[in-house]
C-alpha cells in the first residue's frame, strides 16, 4: 500500500507502508528516515530500552555489540550513527568514541573505545549505546 | 526471568543474544544465531564478579562458566594497562615539581605484590580485589 502525501504541489512527499510493516518516507523516491534504531545498555546481557526494526543485539566481547536488524535493507549502503555515555567521565583525560558499520543488510556492528590520553583506546562497555540506520 | 540466546562465536568467547521482542525467541535463534545457539534463562549465566570477566566466558554444554586462565590474562592486561598509564602521570607530576603519594620504590612493591595476587588468584572476587589497591593508590595519587 502506498499513500501520498503532497506536502507542497510538486515535491513527491511519500509515506510508504510496505508488507514488511516498515515505514518509508520518501522524496523524490528516497527514504529520508530512520530504518531501524535502538538504545541500550553495554552490558553483558544488554538491556534494550527501546527499539525499532531490531530483532535482537548481541554481546559479543567487551566494548562490542551486533545490532540485528527485524527486516533487512536493501543493501549495506547505509547510514549508521552510533553514540555512547559512559556512566560518567573517571577522568578529565578520556572519553568514549563510538563505532557502527553496517556488515550485512540485516546487521550493524556497534563497538565503543574509551579513549584516553595517556592509555590510548581501550575498549569498554558504556551505560548507553545509540545506534540509528539510514538508508 | 529473561531468556537469552548464547552461543560461541568466532573469537571462541560467548556471545549473549537478546531479542527485543519484535520476533519470538524461536525466530531470532534460527534468523540472528549461527547454527549450535541455545536459548537459556538469562539467571544461569554467570553472575557478581563473574559477570564483569565476560571476555574469559567459556560455553560447555549449556553451562556458561569463567575460565580463570583467560581470566588471569585479561585481569594482568588490566593491571599493566593502569600501571602504564599511572608511570606516566607519575612522571609528569614529578616533572613539574609535585611530589608523588606513594614513594617510586612503595610503588614497585605494591605492583609486584598485585601482579603476584592476581596470578595466584583462584576466583574473579580475588582478581577483582588482587587490583583494588593499586586503584586506591592511583586515585590517591591524582592531582
Amino acid at each position: 500500500m502506498t499513500t501520498t502525501i503532497n506536502a507542497s504541489t510538486g515535491n513527491n512527499l511519500q509515506v510508504t507502508a510496505d508488507g514488511s510493516g516498515v515505514l518509508n518516507i520518501q522524496s523524490n523516491g528516497v527514504n529520508t528516515n530512520a530504518q531501524a534504531w535502538a538504545n541500550f545498555a553495554g552490558t553483558t546481557t544488554p538491556t534494550i530500552r527501546a527499539s525499532y526494526n531490531v530483532s535482537s543485539i548481541t554481546y559479543s566481547s567487551t566494548g562490542f555489540w551486533v545490532v540485528n536488524l527485524t527486516n533487512a535493507l536493501t543493501d549495506t549502503n547505509a547510514v549508521c550513527i552510533g553514540t555512547s555515555a559512559y556512566t560518567s567521565l573517571s577522568s578529565g583525560n578520556e572519553g568514549d568514541v563510538a563505532n557502527t558499520n553496517m556488515i550485512t543488510t540485516s546487521t550493524v556492528n556497534f563497538s565503543n573505545a574509551v579513549i584516553s590520553s595517556t592509555t590510548g583506546g581501550n575498549a569498554r562497555n558504556p551505560a548507553v549505546c545509540q545506534v540509528v540506520v539510514f538508508r | 526471568m529473561s531468556q537469552v540466546i548464547i552461543f560461541t562465536n568466532t573469537s571462541g568467547n560467548v556471545s549473549v543474544c537478546v531479542p527485543t521482542g519484535e520476533l519470538d525467541i524461536q525466530t531470532v535463534l534460527t534468523k540472528d544465531c549461527p547454527a549450535g545457539a541455545i536459548i537459556v534463562d538469562s539467571s544461569t549465566l554467570p553472575q557478581g564478579t563473574d559477570a564483569a570477566f565476560f571476555d574469559s566466558w567459556k560455553l560447555s554444554g549449556t553451562t556458561v562458566s569463567v575460565d580463570m586462565p583467560t581470566a588471569i590474562a585479561h585481569q594482568t592486561k588490566t593491571l599493566n594497562n593502569l600501571a602504564y598509564a599511572e608511570a606516566q602521570h607519575r612522571s609528569a607530576k614529578a616533572g613539574i615539581g609535585l611530589t608523588n603519594v606513594m614513594s617510586d620504590a612503595d610503588w614497585a612493591t605494591a605492583l609486584s605484590t598485585a601482579r603476584a595476587a592476581v596470578t595466584a588468584s583462584t576466583t574473579t572476587a580475588q582478581l577483582v580485589a588482587a587490583i583494588e589497591p593499586i586503584q586506591a593508590a592511583i586515585t590517591a595519587n591524582a592531582l
